[in-house]
């Protein structure tokens, strides 16, 4: 009797959550699991507490495989191989961003039955793509404030830089040959600069304060009768500082001088307004906003018109600006993060400046002598670097791998070089080997942050105390006075 | 709507953010679904008058019937995006509890 009421009840549920059960769980490729060198256990440091909650638990035992044992040289005792199970928490939103479920979610139908080239005319495909695009462009240029006239979707923001410097300064180089940048620019942005040098171009490359922040004076300046073009980014990548864009764009105004700024780390995170800002040129990046990777967007402003030379030619797509087929599930992807980006814009900021107070807090208060680099003041919260003295750069970072964090190092680069934003503010080279940049994002969470401090914590202290600069640091010796090298 | 079905709706959404397998998304869209409907609670509210009392007549009814229509689209999309994501399972993060209570 009580079996069929069973059988009954088992029939009676819906029938896609059988099909979770049944589906097979496709195995990830690679593994992200850290392998951690698990030298035996530090009596010392032992939870003694046996009445921690689980969730406590499982924290502490994640972070007791990670403590040694050192003897009085500070050789470790005894070395045991394990591996730790679990990909690390992921602390690195400036370099990219998860993708949205509600994004993936209106990607996904084009890639399985609307698969139409959004610029085939003939046909339903590819009317119905096209609007999907055109919605879209709409969604992004609603974020920054603009005509959807106005927005060309390229292959990303380092496409968009390099069109909008190359593509300005080729049409212009009649008249104009000169370009104004700073010293804190992302890579690309230098890098064309480099290129339009090469061809003849003049490039002043304007130098920031110790917080990061561009000096006007030295901008209004640096502008001559045939400048064309001045290039600053919005939020800085590396320290994220935010620049004053809205002065700097009055002074171009007056001056009669093209604006672009690199956004990709601003928009969807700080309100933009094009026309507040007095912007002509804007670079956007797709993988920045919780969208999908390899698309991005370019803002060229129409009134007063700003002509470009375009860098892809071809069927004249894009307004003749970017010829190509646009790839419709990403361009869809990217006005649904825009989407998402203006519903959430508000309570994202609430809650990625509520973990960085938490962060930057608990990090001034429980290690000493760190050094936030860049403004305190004229800053996004989401974006955390920090500068540890006294600790080796390279070791701090493999102590930390169980949280995914990006260090002040040029990111592109394999040389140990320090990072170029750093060096411009004016950090010392130890300083800049030392430092760590923490990304707070959407999907962040305050336990990830608690164990990101403690981590951080841990390994700072041990690092500490095997360094002899430390040791000097705690007698009282002022390292900048001692004589290192013998003059003969 | 009913003020029995709205919570229908908030419990099937609860439900189904907490079948994400992914850590991230499970705490935030949990957090997110409660947070909205708490936001929402007091839409149509006039005069202190709220949707859970009998009394319907000064009730906004467009603007309830928007964010329950708005929650309905939600719910669909999480539907499918549980399913993807038990699909297509990452590792655990590091700071995951061993035995997971939820699924």
């Amino acid at each position: 009797m009580s079996a069929k009421i069973i059988q009954k009840k088992l029939f009676s549920l819906p029938s896609f959550i059988c099909a979770i059960r049944r589906l097979p769980a496709v195995q990830p490729v690679r593994s992200l699991s850290t392998s951690v060198q698990d030298i035996t256990k530090d009596t010392g440091s032992q939870n003694h507490n046996s009445t921690l909650s689980n969730e406590e638990a499982t924290t502490a035992a994640a972070l007791q495989q990670v403590t040694t044992s050192y003897s009085k040289n500070g050789y470790a005792l005894d070395v045991t191989e394990r591996t730790v199970l679990g990909r690390p928490v992921y602390l690195d939103a400036q370099s990219t961003t998860p993708v949205d479920p509600r994004v993936l979610d209106a990607m996904l139908p084009f890639y399985i039955s609307q698969y139409g080239n959004p610029h085939s005319r003939t046909h339903a495909y590819g009317w119905a793509t096209e609007e999907a695009v055109e919605k879209a462009r709409a969604s992004v240029a609603a974020l920054v404030g603009a005509n959807p006239k106005e927005i060309i979707f390229t292959s990303g923001a380092t496409e968009s830089n390099n069109a909008a410097i190359k593509g300005v300064a080729n049409f212009y180089k009649e008249r104009k040959r000169h370009i104004i940048t700073t010293q804190t620019e992302h890579k690309c942005v230098l890098d064309s600069c480099r290129h339009l040098q090469q061809n003849g171009f003049e490039v002043t490359y304007l130098p920031v304060n110790k917080e990061g922040l561009v000096n006007l004076e030295d901008l209004k300046n640096a502008i001559r009768p045939d400048t064309v073009l001045v290039s600053i980014m919005m939020v800085n990548n590396e320290i994220g500082v935010i620049q004053p864009i809205e002065e700097i764009g009055k002074i171009c105004r007056e001056h009669k001088v093209f604006f672009h700024t690199d956004a990709a780390q601003a928009v969807g995170k700080i309100p933009v307004d094009v026309e507040k800002m007095h912007i002509d040129l804007m670079s956007i990046s797709g993988h920045k906003i919780y969208g999908p990777k390899g698309i991005g967007a370019l803002y060229v402003r129409r009134k007063p018109r700003v002509r470009l030379e375009p860098i892809i030619n071809g069927g004249g797509q894009e307004r003749g600006l970017r010829s190509g087929t646009l790839p419709a599930p990403l361009v869809v992807g990217m006005g649904a993060a825009s989407e998402v980006c203006m519903e959430e814009m508000e309570r994202d900021y609430k809650h990625v400046s509520k973990l960085s107070e938490r962060l930057i807090s608990q990090i001034q208060s429980s290690i000493p002598h760190v050094v936030l680099n860049g403004s305190p003041v004229h800053r996004y919260p989401g974006n955390v670097n920090f500068s540890f003295a006294y600790v080796e750069g390279e070791s701090l970072l493999m102590a930390l791998k169980k949280v995914a964090v990006s260090s002040g190092s040029a990111c592109t680069s394999a040389s140990l070089e320090p990072s170029y934003v750093l060096r411009a503010l004016g950090v010392d080279d130890d300083m800049a080997h030392t430092s760590i940049r923490f990304g707070l994002g959407r999907f962040t969470t305050e336990k990830e942050v608690d164990f990101t401090v403690e981590l951080a914590k841990r390994h700072v202290a041990r690092l500490r105390e095997m360094s002899p600069l430390w040791e000097m640091v705690q007698e009282g010796i002022d390292l900048k006075s001692i004589q290192w090298t013998q003059e003969h | 709507m009913s003020r029995s079905e709205v919570l229908r709706l908030y419990r099937k959404m609860l439900k189904y953010s907490s079948m994400f397998s992914d850590y991230n998304f499970r705490e935030y869209s949990l957090a997110r679904v409660k947070e909205s409907f708490r936001e929402n609670r007091l839409v149509g509210l006039q005069k202190g008058i709220c949707l859970l009392t009998r009394n319907r007549f000064l009730e906004d009814k467009e603007a309830i019937t928007k964010a329950i229509e708005k929650a309905q689209k939600n719910l669909e999309m999480l539907q499918r995006q549980a399913q993807i994501s038990q699909m297509y399972k990452g590792e655990r993060l590091v700071i995951e509890a061993e035995t997971p209570s939820k699924k």
